[in-house]
């Protein structure tokens, strides 16, 4: 096979972008645009299934890795998998969007142009091999995202939400090319590969010279922008006001998807191209994972705004999963590989839940979900499943990982350094106080009495995806634990090699 | 002679500058200006160690991050125009509707 193929299911996104606009100018037909995305996404994600398991040289199986378009892209493991769950979400939100936006929603063209565009990001950043690459990956998908949040333009808290996001954003965007030109000024190349051998030169002394400082503030900078993505705590402060702004179905994108890019981003960078000088980021990287964690989980108390509430236990998931970074090890990456998957599931499962209330008009406060389950059964299911997972309870999905996550970097802790098994501790902690407020969401679910009728019709589309959700996280990734933990071990190995 | 070292100052003054204007003005579109200033700090960066390590990659970043930042200033003013449509206003210390 071709090896050019292999960039299909990103072509098929851009025929898409350049399709939907012309749609538009064809027929006024709202539901075409969604139809056209949601045929494009699945057909994509099919074509990624397809090549994972296609017997070739090119089988992401056996861990080869193909370059291609003069080798600025890289295919391996690693990124088919991300690959794999950008698309799987981009399709999620696509779905939920035909049933979450009135039939007669304005700019609804461009609302899916966005939505494509800002997946066809996510997947550059994913086997992109050099800053440059990576940097126009997380822009295309940062602007389109912007867009999206602020989408609204009758909606108050749209509009304000788009405009912290875009401001902050494009601070955040600016920092980190200043990071990464202080480390093209050092090293003189812009790729990964190249960084890597400097810096692993540096370390063997066969480059001379002190250059700690410089290695130091320029990751620093690169943290700010990719520490902006995932949302952790010195940079976290758009994230609730976004989370709830914005209209659902974006907020799943984002919490999903463009968390899972700035992770993805954020391993190809410390773990590939800095290994080797991890002495300078090591520190600063476990101070803002326990910060992260600690302050995210105590914040999430105090809220009674759903999507503000998940937006601050989102900034504690992020904490738990960069504490593997600085540990370094094989199995300390790969349980957050596997944390950072499942969390996509878990916080997208979630997420559809509040859409779909949402959209019944039940709305947004924590109020709402009284009762849920006498509306309906299968709704507060799905929550309960997805709150659990994220808390880490034994059956479901979310606890595999975490373990995986937790035992990995605490065996790094006990061979290394010592102070990894603090943050270790403090993360299991931190689970057991954010067990206070997702079980409150469970208690009144289940507990308390339906304020107003209990008839309220959800949509088919929210019903079918919780209901796989559920499937996901209770049964499939329990009973196949040992799978997802392969699959991860090769994502490792293909990143750090 | 101009050393690396002079280019390495000048843009970290230049990034000094900008990230001052984004924390200190009250007015969005300042602050866009000022997120232009810290984009062009790190195009100094790239042009000057392109011409010292004879690479032409530093000036290849450069002509993509221009495009960057035009299409961002094009995003931007976009969002705060619809925010200036229902709110009269761009003062980013009136963003307060949402909060805790």
């Amino acid at each position: 096979m071709d090896s050019s193929l292999l960039f299909l299911p990103e072509l098929l996104l851009v025929a898409s972008i350049m399709a939907i606009p012309a749609l538009y100018i064809a027929t006024e037909n709202n539901k075409s645009y969604s139809i056209c995305a949601n045929m494009t996404l699945a057909l994509s994600f099919l074509l990624l299934i397809l090549f994972w398991f296609y017997p070739d040289e090119v089988s992401f199986e056996k861990n080869s890795s193909v370059y291609i378009i003069y080798s600025h892209f890289k295919l391996d493991t690693f990124s088919q998998l991300f690959k794999i769950i950008f698309v799987l979400t981009a399709l999620t939100v696509s779905v939920l969007s035909g049933s979450y936006f009135e039939e007669d929603e304005p700019h609804q063209a461009e609302y899916y142009t966005l939505l494509l565009s800002s997946t066809l990001g996510m997947m550059l950043v994913a086997s992109a091999t050099d800053f440059l690459t990576l940097f126009l990956g997380i822009e295309i998908s940062a602007f389109s995202s912007y867009a999206m949040v602020a989408f609204r333009k009758q909606d108050d808290k749209s509009t304000e939400a788009g405009a912290k996001y875009f401001l902050i954003g494009a601070f955040s965007s600016a920092l980190t090319l200043y990071g990464i030109s202080l480390l093209y000024a050092l090293t003189g190349s812009i790729t990964f590969e190249g960084m890597r051998s400097f810096f692993t030169g540096l370390n063997n002394e066969v480059v001379s010279g002190n250059f700690d400082e410089v290695i130091f503030i320029s990751s620093l900078f690169i943290l700010a922008g990719l520490g902006f993505k995932i949302a952790v705590v010195p940079f976290h402060a758009w994230a609730p006001d976004v989370y709830q702004g914005a209209p659902t179905p974006v907020t799943t994108l984002l919490a999903a998807g463009s968390k899972a890019m700035g992770f993805v981003a954020l391993f190809r960078v410390f773990l590939f191209t800095m290994e080797a000088v991890s002495d300078e980021w090591k520190l600063i990287l476990g101070i803002i994972a326990l910060a992260s964690m600690t302050i995210g989980n105590l914040a999430a108390i105090t809220q009674d705004d759903i999507g503000r509430m998940l937006a601050y236990s989102s900034i504690a998931q992020a904490g738990y999963i960069l504490i593997a970074v600085p540990a370094l090890t094989d199995d300390a990456v790969s349980g957050a590989i596997a944390h950072t998957m499942v969390h996509a599931f878990m916080k997208g499962g979630a997420f559809v839940i509040v859409a779909g209330v949402g959209a019944a008009g039940l709305g947004y406060s924590l109020d709402s979900y009284k009762g849920l389950a006498a509306r309906s059964q299968l709704l507060a299911l799905s929550m309960t499943v997805c709150l659990l997972s994220l808390v880490g309870i034994p059956p479901f999905a979310g606890f595999i990982s975490k373990f995986l996550l937790f035992y990995g970097t605490l065996q790094a802790g006990l061979s290394g350094d010592t102070w990894i098994i603090a943050l270790v501790i403090a993360g299991v902690l931190n689970s057991a106080l954010s067990l206070y407020y997702y079980l409150k969401v469970i208690r009144f679910m289940y507990l308390y009495d339906a304020v107003g009728s209990k008839d309220i019709e959800f949509s088919n589309a929210v019903r079918y995806i919780s209901f796989l959700t559920v499937l996901f996280l209770a049964i499939i990734l329990p009973l196949f634990w040992q799978s997802l933990f392969e699959i991860c071990k090769e994502a490792t190995v293909a990143l750090m090699t | 002679m101009i050393d690396p070292i002079h280019f390495v100052v000048f843009s970290s003054i230049l990034m000094l500058i900008g990230a001052y204007g984004v924390i200190r003005n009250k007015n969005a579109i300042v602050v866009l200006m000022s997120i232009e200033i810290m984009l062009t700090a790190a195009n100094i960066n790239f042009v000057a160690f392109s011409s010292y390590y004879h690479d032409l990659t530093g000036q290849v970043a450069v002509l993509f991050v221009t495009t960057i930042a035009a299409a961002e200033v094009a995003i931007g003013l976009a969002i705060l125009l619809s925010l200036f449509k229902q709110r009269d206003t761009i003062e980013l210390d009136l963003l307060n509707t949402l909060r805790w």
